[in-house]
């Protein structure tokens, strides 16, 4: 994989996503699309394994550094983990499941990034859900959020449907080299 | 077999690992990943914002007065400029005369004791069950201080006191102790009865209340105060309200005892904006610009 390029896509990537959080949010500021996972996704698609997994930690730790918890006492804290974490585990399940996939599909990238986006989201509600249980000056609600990264994960299906055009046009320059066996189809170099 | 190098080989589980510890460490032992933030930001930021103007170009930003031409947008400035002073002014007034008015009523509950009353904020962070108060170290502030709010409601006591700041934890944490109580059986005060009230850790206190064997015609009852009578708290606190019943529970196992729950007269005694910090008093010329 070309990283100068992946680097170059996440850069556009996340002044997209926030950019239009404001204006893509449904009603509340909490339900957006994730522009990043449909990117982790694409990836994870067609990367070799490594290179796929470290793709996934890079976005994740910078989602994290860009997504500051807002503290009881009125100020905010980056926490770095939970975000790299769920995406590491969303990554595992697409490498896990992409032999059996039809990759040039755009509802492919959509249906494997809701499902990875409700992942992540899993591990990064368990993650703060467990860091609230002792003295944590967080400001957090476990079953709001879960409701909340639901929803988003379902819109993240709409960008997810947008960007894989994108993306499957932009396929040649990442400078994918791996040869993924594929179970219903030929395999991809 | 191709052999990688071991920092190759480790790169993954040591960067789990690390992330892991990440996510669970205390935030005070984090603060430093905010640089890192700080400059992902400045990375970010030249893409996001051509972005963001874009956007604001096509969807314009809603203002509060889209129509309204320059002038009527100055005037409407200045006077929502001068409505704010005003509501300013008069929630200062406000809030000055409460205050005066609550060191009054605090003095006039323990007239033969003498005690200096320190009005302080809370500082918004809560540390656990505890509040952090922004007072450190003055003259008598120590473990154990009493901490009322508005003048009489007893709040808890001083657990801990540092350069800056001090810790207070209520009388309904979970992690407070016991305290003995009487509540007020008629509105004079005259009958009583002795109750051991336990924090529950929802905001309030239950405990059991002994019927009076001498008279059977005051009974406890809902909304009836309940006010500190321990010994284990300075004598210039005994009397403050603790609460009021918020409702009786039957006791099958003593009849004879009632269960009584009851909350004190501020809801939240966590959430608090300012308390007052009862400090025992100071000769006439060390007293200064605290009462």
């Amino acid at each position: 994989m070309n990283w100068f390029v992946f680097a170059f896509a996440a850069w556009i990537v996340f002044g997209l996503e926030l950019a239009l959080l404001p204006i893509l949010d449904a009603g509340s500021g909490s339900v957006h699309p994730s522009m990043i996972i449909p990117l982790m996704a694409f990836v994870a698609l067609y990367a070799p394994r490594k290179q796929a997994l470290w793709s996934a930690i890079i976005l994740g730790v910078v989602l994290d550094l860009v997504s500051p918890m807002a503290r009881a006492d009125g100020g905010s804290i980056v926490i770095v983990g939970p975000h790299a974490l769920g995406f590491l585990l969303g990554c595992h399940f697409i490498l896990a499941i992409r032999s059996s996939l039809i990759r040039r599909n755009p509802l492919t990238m959509v249906v494997i990034s809701i499902m990875t986006s409700f992942i992540a989201s899993i591990v990064v509600i368990a993650i703060f859900t467990i860091r609230d249980l002792g003295t944590n000056p967080l400001i957090w609600d476990a079953s709001d959020q879960l409701i909340q990264s639901a929803l988003s994960s379902l819109y993240t299906g709409i960008s997810a449907l947008l960007l894989s055009f994108l993306f499957f046009a932009l396929a040649p320059t990442f400078g994918f080299h791996s040869s993924v066996p594929t179970r219903f189809a030929r395999t991809i170099k | 077999m191709q052999h990688q190098p071991l920092i190759v080989r480790w790169s993954m589980p040591a960067t789990i690992l690390v992330l892991l510890v990440l996510s669970f460490a205390p935030l005070h032992l984090t603060k430093w990943t905010n640089w890192f933030a700080a400059q992902i930001n400045v990375v970010i930021m030249p893409v996001a914002h051509p972005i963001g103007l874009a956007v604001d170009m096509i969807i314009p930003p809603a203002g509060s007065m889209p129509h309204a031409s320059a002038r009527e947008r100055t005037i409407a400035n200045e006077l929502n400029r001068v409505r704010t002073e005003l509501l300013q002014t008069r929630d200062e007034n406000r809030r000055l005369s409460e205050l005066i008015d609550q060191f009054s009523r605090g003095e006039a509950i323990t007239p033969n004791l003498k005690v200096r009353q320190v009005h302080r904020p809370r500082l918004s962070s809560l540390v656990g069950e505890h509040l952090l108060i922004r007072t450190g170290k003055i003259e008598g502030l120590v473990q154990g201080t009493v901490v009322v709010v508005d003048a009489v409601q007893l709040l808890g006591k001083v657990s801990r006191v540092d350069g800056k700041t001090s810790t207070v934890l209520p009388i309904t944490a979970k992690s407070a102790q016991p305290i003995l109580a009487t509540v007020l059986l008629n509105e004079s005060g005259s009958q009583q009865a002795k109750c051991l009230l336990t924090p529950v850790g929802d905001g309030t206190l239950r405990g059991e209340v002994a019927r009076s064997a001498t008279n059977d015609q005051w009974q406890v009852a809902v909304g009836q105060e309940v006010r500190l009578l321990d010994n284990q708290w300075p004598a210039h606190a005994k009397m403050l309200v603790i609460g009021t019943i918020e409702r009786i529970e039957r006791n099958d196992a003593q009849p004879l005892r009632q269960r009584i729950i009851v909350r004190p007269t501020v809801p939240d005694l966590r959430r608090v904006p300012e308390v007052i910090l009862r400090l025992p008093a100071l000769d006439s010329d060390q007293t200064g610009g605290d009462r």
